[in-house]
């Protein structure tokens, strides 16, 4: 890296100065929180009294996916914006392959054969699991994501297969199973993301499906543009197409 | 009912949803149809706040504490509308300004190769034409969102929308200068972020509710809320740019394409002080103390005169724009301390400051992104934008030269111009409270404006000049949204009761006409 760049080669008066305003803010903190008072507060009483309207039975899933499911909503939108602003930059209009890895051995081999099923079974599990216990979308999806990570570090196919509209599809999903859900509802007379009572446990499930895929492409999406030499990219999206 | 306010945030969403998805010259149009409805559901929701006062909606059926509740009070709409205006006007700027600019040349030294922009595969390239509405449409959708949300957690995801949106539409064009300035941009609006955040954490903490009318409810004092306060207000200080933390400001701003420079300083920063005063001045209220405001009044003169002094220094027009905003966010904040404790809860000249500073960030909303378009104009146009080398230019496009004279006399503050009204509304309340020494402020912004909106214009101005190079011909709907929005910045200070009257609804004061509201 440029050498001159004072962030990368800081001076001491930078490092005192970062010094002093750290330890400032952490006293600051502490001042703070030992001011808070004893008694706790929070939602978690009132979660409890309405969980049973919400289709789910775990908690931390009725807040993100019913009571506070337009907050998701966003964040899954946040992720939409960050994986698409990679791979513009990057002009990648797919996740290219990894050429096959010349030191990839056996035990590699065998590992991956391992483990890549063994993602994905949990993945799967993580998903069906956030009705009613931790899991959840992000978890299963940041797991799958993991799987294709491994599979395309270790040179076999996996997301290369995605062609540029399944890639953005997959990227999209998410995102637009919320917004489809959410707009269809509200335009048939409920309230702006509410889901029908008897139908918020299968809605809730489909989106969850959907959001774990797109985060699951998402993460392999800023996986490969974040690889710090893009002439590697381009060469390999031309391999890619063969 | 139509709920005008849940489609000023959907309409964008399912639009840019759309042109992400289909792309091509397909997004154009889906931005533009996105553009004009989003601007005919802000008016239909102007409309609605101004016969029924204001309008609250808990998304999914759950009441806060437990969902997240909307609500849309005179200020919140009056950013909506003028989003829409200004969105408008740039949108339809923007369908010709990509066409003008190709994007960037594949130059061999370029960082980033565009490799795959070869052969079959150009039809799969990432055009700054085709990603620019997409993204554009999800930026107006998390500034509509942010101005209706009423749960500062929330607020907080719609911050880092706006953000993420922004940073990808200001390395649009993958220049090298653009990309290090957007990751300047991107790092420094992240930490914003995350000082917002642990204030979020710690008010949470104390008071056990997210919506912003439970803490304002609450009245919340205390050294854990000051903390609160201070951190979350460094965050968006951070966000707005108000000097010294403006210094990732004038590179975003200028090396972004001109249909974004002028989103971002129009607009974007504009949401960060619209969260600001909404906090400050209805949860913060309590704990808030005369010096911290006296203090903030002092960064938003400093931001004033040496935002104005760099803006007349700089070689360049897109620089000088941005370093002017830079200065005109000082006037925003110079509002704090008018409108704030120093005053008593009934004193009216509170509001006066208020309703001043707001109308401020309208004109310099029109005004600025007028300026900004008109310099994308000249540089598209000139193939450069050197101030001092912009002789005699004004025979070339006098439309455009005129615009940029008329947001100049907005931000100067001359009669009749809306500059003037906010300018005229903060310097009452200045002499009203006799704090003197933010007129004398307000009036040297004035003149340093006045400066560099002179060296411009009296460059261009000149006569009997030889130009080396025949300029392009400049597409008419470009021309007509540049003077449009500097007509609007100056009208908008001849028709300003309604508006004025408009900012009454639900305002945390006591006004001429309605009861102090809690």
């Amino acid at each position: 890296m440029d050498n001159r760049d004072p962030l990368s080669n800081p001076g001491y008066l930078v490092r005192i100065l970062s010094m002093v305003l750290s330890a400032g803010l952490l006293a600051v903190l502490i001042a703070a929180v030992v001011d808070l008072g004893d008694e706790p507060t929070g939602l978690t009483a009132r979660v409890m009294e309405q969980i049973d309207q919400s289709g789910v039975s775990h908690p931390p899933t009725a807040v993100l996916l019913n009571f506070r499911a337009y907050d998701t909503w966003l964040e899954v939108a946040v992720l939409l914006l960050a994986a698409w602003g990679a791979l513009a930059l990057r002009q990648a209009t797919r996740l290219p392959e990894q050429p096959q890895a010349t030191s990839a051995g056996p035990v590699l081999d065998w590992l991956v054969r391992l483990l890549v099923p063994l993602l994905i079974v949990t993945g799967v599990y993580l998903l069906w699991l956030g009705t009613n216990a931790p899991g959840g979308a992000f978890q299963a999806g940041a797991v799958i994501g993991a799987a294709l990570v491994l599979l395309r570090l270790s040179g076999y196919r996996s997301v290369g297969l995605l062609d540029a509209l399944w890639l953005r599809g997959s990227l999209l999903a998410g995102f637009a199973g919320f917004l489809l859900i959410a707009t269809v509802l509200f335009l048939a007379g409920w309230t702006f993301l509410e889901y029908p009572p008897d139908q918020a446990g299968l809605l809730i499930v489909i989106i969850e499906l959907l959001i774990t895929w797109t985060v699951a492409v998402s993460f392999v999406a800023l996986f490969v543009a974040a690889r710090p030499d893009p002439d590697d990219l381009n060469t390999e999206s031309e391999g890619g197409h063969g | 009912m139509i709920e005008a306010a849940i489609w000023v945030i959907l309409i964008p969403l399912i639009c840019g949803l759309a042109a992400f998805a289909i792309g091509g010259r397909t997004s154009r149009l889906l931005g533009l149809i996105g553009a004009g409805l989003t601007t005919i559901a802000a008016f239909l929701l102007v409309a609605e706040v101004w016969v029924n006062g204001v309008w609250e909606y808990s998304l999914g059926g759950w009441e806060a504490p437990l969902g997240i509740s909307l609500r849309a009070d005179g200020l919140s709409t009056f950013m909506i509308a003028m989003t829409a205006v200004v969105g408008l006007g740039i949108s339809l700027y923007a369908v010709r300004y990509f066409a003008l600019t190709p994007g960037p040349s594949p130059d061999p030294s370029a960082p980033l190769r565009t490799g795959a922009g070869r052969g079959e595969k150009s039809q799969a390239t990432w055009l700054p034409s085709e990603s620019y509405w997409p993204l554009w449409m999800l930026l107006w959708a998390s500034l509509n969102a942010l101005f209706l949300s009423s749960d500062i957690f929330n607020l907080y995801v719609g911050l880092e929308l706006l953000t993420l949106a922004s940073v990808a539409l200001i390395i649009l064009e993958r220049e090298r200068a653009s990309i290090i300035a957007g990751l300047r941009y991107l790092l420094a609006a992240f930490l914003g972020s995350m000082a917002y955040l642990l204030g979020v954490a710690l008010l949470y903490a104390e008071a056990g509710v997210l919506d912003l009318q439970l803490l304002a409810d609450a009245e919340l004092t205390g050294t854990a809320v000051q903390v609160a306060g201070g951190l979350m207000a460094v965050g968006l200080l951070l966000k707005a740019a108000l000097f010294p933390m403006h210094f990732w400001l004038p590179a975003a701003h200028s090396s972004a394409p001109a249909p974004v420079s002028a989103a971002l300083s129009a607009l974007v920063v504009k949401a960060a002080f619209y969260l600001l005063i909404r906090l400050w001045f209805e949860v913060f209220e309590p704990a808030s103390s005369i010096a911290v405001e006296q203090v903030i009044g002092v960064l938003g003169a400093t931001a004033i005169i040496l935002g104005s002094f760099q803006a007349i220094r700089q070689a360049r027009l897109k620089m000088m724009i941005a370093y002017s905003t830079v200065a005109q966010v000082g006037y925003l904040f110079v509002m704090i301390p008018l409108a704030g404790s120093f005053g008593d809860p009934q004193d009216v000249w509170r509001f006066e400051a208020w309703t001043g500073g707001l109308y401020h960030a309208l004109s310099h909303g029109f005004a600025k992104a007028s300026m900004f378009l008109a310099a994308g104009v000249i540089l598209s146009s000139l193939g450069h934008d050197r101030v001092w080398n912009l002789a005699g230019s004004a025979a070339r496009f006098p439309v455009i030269y005129l615009s940029f004279g008329i947001a100049g006399m907005s931000l100067m503050g001359l009669p009749p111009s809306a500059g003037f009204v906010g300018k005229w509304l903060m310097l009452t309340s200045a002499v009203e409270s006799a704090q003197w020494w933010w007129a004398v402020i307000l009036l040297v912004g004035g003149l340093l404006t006045a400066g560099y909106v002179a060296i411009v214009l009296s460059q261009a101005l000149q006569r009997d000049v030889e130009i080396d190079r025949e300029p392009d011909p400049i597409p008419r709907i470009m021309t007509l949204s540049v003077f449009g929005l500097a007509v609007l910045s100056m009208l908008l200070g001849l028709r300003a009761a309604e508006p004025l009257e408009f900012l009454e609804i639900g305002a945390p004061f006591q006004t001429l006409i309605t009861t102090v509201e809690e």
